[in-house]
């Protein structure tokens, strides 16, 4: 059993992503045998560069079936995981069977979004996009090339198509709720729903340049990493920053914060909706020409 | 409706577009107008700084093999639509 150790003077979540590669490969090594998995790999978002040092270690392991050989502190009608600390960094080791993982792909593979009268939003539950992206952004362990075949099972562009849509239906239903709320002058909901519609408009923004990274709590960095990539994101990060921090404290400024945060969020939409329409899901802002889907996380 | 060529029309703070395929729609307070490409593109040029005439222009510069007066008409009418069922306002 691997329990809390420490790493000597080495932080885990330190680590680059190369060192947090060997690290993970030899701490899985030390649980299971490579002829146990088909392929591993290491995400998260210390892989992502947006992690912290409160920030856990993912390790995701196929295996072809759960079985009592593999080590586990928590067991999931679906996957296992076993959990340790090591450093002073939490390690998630996850064991997946081969055919949960061509489910899920699978389920993606059929999700409709040519339809509005189909209901997508929330098609995919969070565990599941959130281990599309973490595959996408995963750096191989064990079996490099049977990785490589497993990212192409996951339809990247449906992926992305997906992420958006769901992120135009929060925007809508933010946008729509604040609209409501300064038609009846209730200023203070108006305000704070309103910041929230700008937030859903950047996460457009972000799901339309190619990052399929969802999480909320990283969307000040993401943006930043979007502004160090392509310059003409900084007008989006300087607006969200000016939002997140201006909300005013008479009634009266509530309800022009709130109309101004509509203007700026629906013309980014409607400005992303164009762009990703016109570039047929090859993404925005890119300078090179280059017409390649982007990758799901911008790493520096 | 008189649309004054001088004025600067802006998009109201309550409308959203929703892009949908190969279908675009302007919503507000649950009223739907649907958009072709050519109305899309004068809803971007109603951003509060152009001129009618400066959208005209553009919109000329954008179909050149097709008749300047129809265009110009065009314009005139898809912004006294948008006018007309309060998607902007004269600013």
């Amino acid at each position: 059993m691997v329990g809390t150790e420490s790493l000597g003077e080495v932080s885990i979540a330190s680590l680059d992503p190369a060192g947090l590669q060997r690290f993970a490969s030899e701490k899985l090594l030390e649980l299971i045998s490579a002829e146990q998995c088909s392929t591993a790999w290491v995400s998260g978002s210390l892989v992502e560069r947006l992690g912290n040092r409160g920030s856990d270690v993912d390790v995701f392991v196929v295996v072809e079936a759960l079985s009592s050989n593999l080590p586990a502190t928590h067991k999931d009608h679906d996957h296992w995981t076993h959990v340790f600390v090591i450093g002073g960094t939490r390690v998630d080791i996850e064991f997946w069977p081969a055919a949960a993982i061509d489910s899920l792909a699978r389920k993606l593979h059929a999700v409709c979004l040519d339809d509005l009268d189909v209901h997508t939003y929330r098609y995919l539950d969070y565990w599941e996009s959130e281990f599309i992206h973490r595959l996408y952004v995963g750096l191989p362990l064990i079996h490099e090339s049977a990785f490589r075949a497993l990212l192409e099972t996951f339809d990247r562009r449906l992926f992305s198509r997906y992420l958006f849509e769901s992120g135009i239906r929060r925007f809508n239903d933010a946008f729509d709720d604040t609209a409501g709320m300064l038609a009846s002058g209730q200023s203070s909901c108006a305000a704070l729903r309103a910041r929230e519609t700008v937030e859903t408009a950047i996460d457009v923004l972000m799901y339309g340049s190619g990052i399929t990274n969802d999480k909320a709590k990283f969307r000040t960095l993401k943006i930043r990493r979007l502004v160090e990539c392509f310059a003409d994101y900084r007008g989006y990060e300087e607006t969200l920053w000016r939002f997140e921090t201006g909300l005013p404290a008479d009634p009266g400024e509530r309800l022009a914060y709130a109309e101004e945060a509509l203007r700026f969020a629906a013309d980014l939409t409607g400005f992303v909706q164009d762009r990703v329409h016109a570039l047929a899901w090859t993404h925005i802002g890119v300078e090179t020409g280059d017409r390649e889907h982007r990758p799901s996380s911008l790493l520096p | 409706m008189n649309i004054d060529l001088q004025a600067c029309y802006r998009r109201r703070y309550d409308v959203r577009k929703r892009r949908f395929a190969d279908h675009i729609y302007l919503i507000r307070d649950g009223s739907i107008f649907e958009m072709d490409e050519f109305s899309n593109d004068v809803w971007r040029l109603c951003d509060g700084s152009q001129t009618v005439l400066h959208t005209i222009t553009v919109m000329k510069d954008r179909f050149p093999d097709v008749d300047s007066l129809r265009i110009a008409g065009l314009a005139l009418y898809t912004i006294e639509f948008f006018v007309e069922h309060r998607l902007a306002a004269a600013e």
